[in-house]
């Protein structure tokens, strides 16, 4: 660890005191942001059961030779289909495996002695930087310094600013700088390890804003020797615009129903963010996983293969600005699906040992999730090949179709918006929209390149406009084509009108990324206000008051 | 639960009274009210320091107002990608026009199936029974009209009662090409039976089963394009009728079908070609063809 070349300057951090935020839990009773994890309804279970039912239907429909067109079109939506119906089964599962376990009574002791102080454990909280504006930093270290239960607070500015640094000396927290950036993040995190010494450690995005019962809440599931890191969920109540609410959105329905389910199979990996790690287990493996650069996933795995127990905690325990451009969230996509695909590819899930079957599975399901996106541009070139050539998968007349495709196609949506409570346009757009990045990830990790966005070849804080989207523009030019094509050459209204309906909501969601995109440099003002505003709701939001006493009243009644 | 407080700031969409972001943060609230352009361009500074490679290379203090310096500067990376979409949208044009001009053709385009070279055989008869004595001509021999094919050796009784024996050559009626090989030396042959058959080349048909629903869909001389093993190039015929199934006529065809007729548009592109020989067509439909197979139904 080459941390201590690069020492510029260290502070101290100033004792742990009274939480000055506290006073914002009692100005309103309405808590905005809380998850709402509850039992899964009897509807949720039958709507399952048939969604099964009208899978098998459609797979065996589209198994039989007799219906084959097109080779190469049947075996790729073969492959789509497969894998859409593999995750939705694994996702099923897993969110079915939720039974919305309160806080066991181990915990609730723990958090006990940990408040009457009979139990101190000794924390520290890295805030890890890397050039974010220090107004928004600010915030992040206040609630930080400030969060009940003592403990050190740590800057790990990988930004260098001095600014920074200046801010951390006034607020009386802990600054620590490196030398190099080596490893981003990982290698950010593992310098701040070799200069502190507490028992657990808390990591925390310079945009993550922690609540005052941060470690209240979430260190008691620590108690348990075995247990390596407790993760709470990411929040994103100011979300505004296309991205930031598509985002919002997705990590919502990861936090709110995977992640439960995936608790109960002690397959919780770490996010990165808003977690607690036990620094013996870390120092078992020297730290965070710096061989790759989806450290967060390959520390969980590697903890897991070592008996390791992790914990997620199914309370709202911090609020973040989730990316509010393309750039910024194409970055974080590829970044993820990178690291699935590396899981999936050189992670042995199978092959190595000390994983159990559940969390094999668990860690095959993360890692297939960015395939679905494969499997989504195949179904959407789909009616373009009809459009454009006359070519189709299946042979079967189109009622013959419909009857098997339609009921399959209605209960997946149907499971999907019981389970998630609606869908939102924006996270549909947004997750389409980053199907071309996944693509791009997996053919990077196939290719064992070493993973890096290239695209960020832009001028340093403005935002790219249309090469940012490139493929998108294509594939909206390939529909928009293949309309225009189909229309003119028609020779099956009812065939062409269902491809030309279908090809037109692609032209629809590619649209709008296309003018996000373009529109992006324009606004960058306002996008700027926007984010600035976010952290200014994200401190000033009021926190919803938990008590276990409270809790344990609501289990009884 | 997700509204932008930012969009009501008074109150949240139940109703809940919200509390002013500003009131919290005085620090934060004087600033935002006291921004200034100038004091956005240091945000500009901030945010633009994404990139510490580039700070470290001492960029000079923010500029007032940072859209001047990037329009000094062009940015090749934009306008070749602007230029990259151009070439998409050209590209689907182009090709997307050239895409409906073969679809349309192919549509048009409607198979017949195959059909079969047809020749229609004369059979030439001496003028009187006799009985063959000599035989010139084999099996695919091309002959001129007028050539001798053979002669018959014919017997007839005077009105004295002597038999006289004379010998008459048969001669070929037109020019053609001989199907097989004549009658034997020695047979007896009778006028009106055939002592050999030609055929001549420069009359010859195909003959094919057509189904009859795609009858609308022909009319009289539309171009059909047959292709055939070992053809160097499509030979092209022209619809000549199409005949009604006759039952227990020898030309009978299959149920559903009908009898479809093409003459060659060339005699010299079939005259090497072997009557019997198959070929598959499609014929160019014509969008202005008379529907129902106006016409084109022989004998109605």
């Amino acid at each position: 660890m080459s941390a201590d070349t690069g020492h510029l300057s260290e502070h101290e951090p100033a004792a742990a005191h009274a939480p000055a935020q506290a006073r914002a839990n009692h100005l309103t009773a309405q808590p905005v942001d809380d998850y709402s994890w509850r039992p899964l309804q009897r509807s949720t279970r039958v709507a399952v059961a048939l969604a099964l039912a009208v899978t098998i239907y459609y797979v065996v429909f589209l198994l039989n030779p007799a219906y084959r067109g097109n080779p190469w079109l049947w075996g790729a939506v073969l492959f789509a289909e497969g894998l859409t119906v593999f995750q939705a089964l694994g996702t099923w599962w897993t969110v079915l495996a939720n039974q919305g376990h309160p806080d066991t009574t181990e915990v609730v002791l723990n958090r006990r002695r940990l408040t009457t102080g009979s139990w101190t454990p000794t924390v520290d909280v890295f805030i890890t930087a890397c050039g974010e504006p220090v107004e928004i930093v600010d915030g992040t270290i206040r609630a930080a310094r400030d969060m009940a239960v003592p403990h050190k607070t740590w800057i790990l500015d990988d930004g260098k600013s001095d600014e920074l640094r200046d801010l951390c000396a006034e607020l009386g927290v802990g600054y620590l700088r490196r030398g190099d950036n080596a490893h981003a993040k990982a290698g950010n995190v593992n310098a701040g390890l070799a200069r502190t010494d507490g028992d657990f450690v808390v990591i925390l995005d310079a945009d993550h804003v922690p609540s005052p019962d941060f470690l209240v809440r979430a260190l008691p599931h620590l108690f348990d020797d075995g247990v390596a890191f407790a993760q709470t969920p990411q929040a994103f109540p100011a979300a505004k615009g296309l991205v930031a609410t598509g985002t919002a959105e997705a990590q919502r329905i990861f936090y709110e129903l995977v992640c439960p389910g995936k608790n109960h199979f002690n397959a919780v990996f770490c996010v990165g963010t808003n977690v607690i790690f036990r620094r013996a287990a870390l120092d078992q493996l020297g730290g965070m996983w710096t061989a790759s650069n989806s450290e967060d996933i390959w520390t969980s795995i590697e903890l897991h293969r070592r008996g390791w127990r992790s914990v997620f905690v199914p309370e709202t325990l911090a609020r973040g600005l989730a990316p509010d451009n393309l750039l910024a969230f194409f970055k974080q996509q590829f970044r993820w699906s990178y690291g699935g695909f590396e899981i999936l590819l050189r992670g042995g899930i199978f092959r190595r040992k000390g994983l159990t079957l559940d969390q094999r599975f668990q860690y095959l399901l993360t890692g297939t999730n960015y395939l679905l996106s494969l499997g989504a541009m195949v179904l959407m070139l789909l009616p373009s090949a009809y459009l454009l050539l006359g070519l189709s998968p299946v042979t079967a007349t189109m009622s013959v179709w419909l009857t098997h495709y339609v009921p399959f196609y209605t209960l997946v949506l149907a499971v999907t918006w019981l389970q998630t409570g609606g869908f939102k346009p924006s996270a549909v757009v947004t997750s389409i929209g980053a199907a071309p990045i996944h693509l791009r990830a997996l053919v990077m990790a196939v290719l064992g390149r070493k993973a890096k966005w290239t695209v960020t070849n832009v001028k340093s804080g403005r935002l790219p406009g249309v090469q940012l989207v490139l493929p998108h523009v294509a594939l909206l030019i390939l529909n928009v084509t293949a309309i225009a094509v189909g229309i003119a050459t028609m020779t099956d209204p009812l065939a062409t009108g269902l491809s030309v309906v279908w090809a037109s909501l692609h032209v629809l969601v590619l649209g709008r990324v296309v003018v996000e995109a373009v529109l992006a440099p324009g606004q960058e003002r306002e996008r700027r206000e926007d984010r600035k505003a976010g952290a200014r709701i994200i401190r000033a939001l009021p926190w919803p008051a938990r008590t276990d006493d409270e809790r344990s009243a609501q289990a009884l009644a | 639960m997700s509204a932008s407080p930012l969009t009501s700031p008074r109150t949240d969409p139940k109703g809940n009274p919200m509390i002013d972001l500003t009131e919290l943060d005085p620090a934060r609230g004087t600033e935002a009210r006291d921004r200034t352009p100038g004091g956005d361009t240091d945000a500009v500074r901030r945010l633009s320091a994404d990139s510490p490679g580039r700070r470290a290379a001492g960029t000079p203090a923010a500029p007032r107002h940072p859209l001047p310096r990037t329009r000094r500067r062009p940015d090749v990376k934009k306008w070749w990608s602007r230029l990259l979409v151009l070439a998409m949208i050209a590209g689907a044009v182009y090709g997307g026009t050239k895409l409906v001009e073969y679809r349309t053709t192919q549509q048009q385009t409607m198979d017949i199936g195959t059909v079969t070279l047809t020749a229609r055989a004369t059979a030439v008869s001496p003028s009187q029974l006799g009985v063959v004595k000599t035989v010139a001509v084999n099996a695919e021999d091309t002959v001129k009209a007028g050539a001798r094919l053979g002669t018959v050796t014919t017997t007839t009784v005077t009105g004295n009662g002597r038999v006289e024996t004379a010998e008459i050559a048969v001669r070929a009626p037109s020019d053609g090409v001989v199907v097989a090989d004549p009658m034997p030396v020695g047979a007896t042959v009778a006028p009106g039976q055939a002592f050999v058959s030609i055929y001549d080349p420069a009359d010859m048909t195909f003959v094919g089963d057509v189904k009859i629903d795609t009858l609308t869909h022909l009319s009289r001389g539309m171009t059909v394009t047959l292709t055939g093993p070992g053809l160097a190039a499509p030979v092209t015929a022209k619809v000549e009728r199409v005949a009604p199934r006759v039952v227990g006529s020898t030309d009978d065809v299959a149920a559903g079908a009908m009898q479809l007729v093409l003459t060659p548009a060339a005699t010299t592109q079939v005259a090497d070609l072997v009557p019997g020989y198959q070929l598959t067509g499609s014929v160019q439909a014509d969008p202005d063809a008379t529907p129902a197979g106006g016409g084109i139904l022989s004998g109605s």
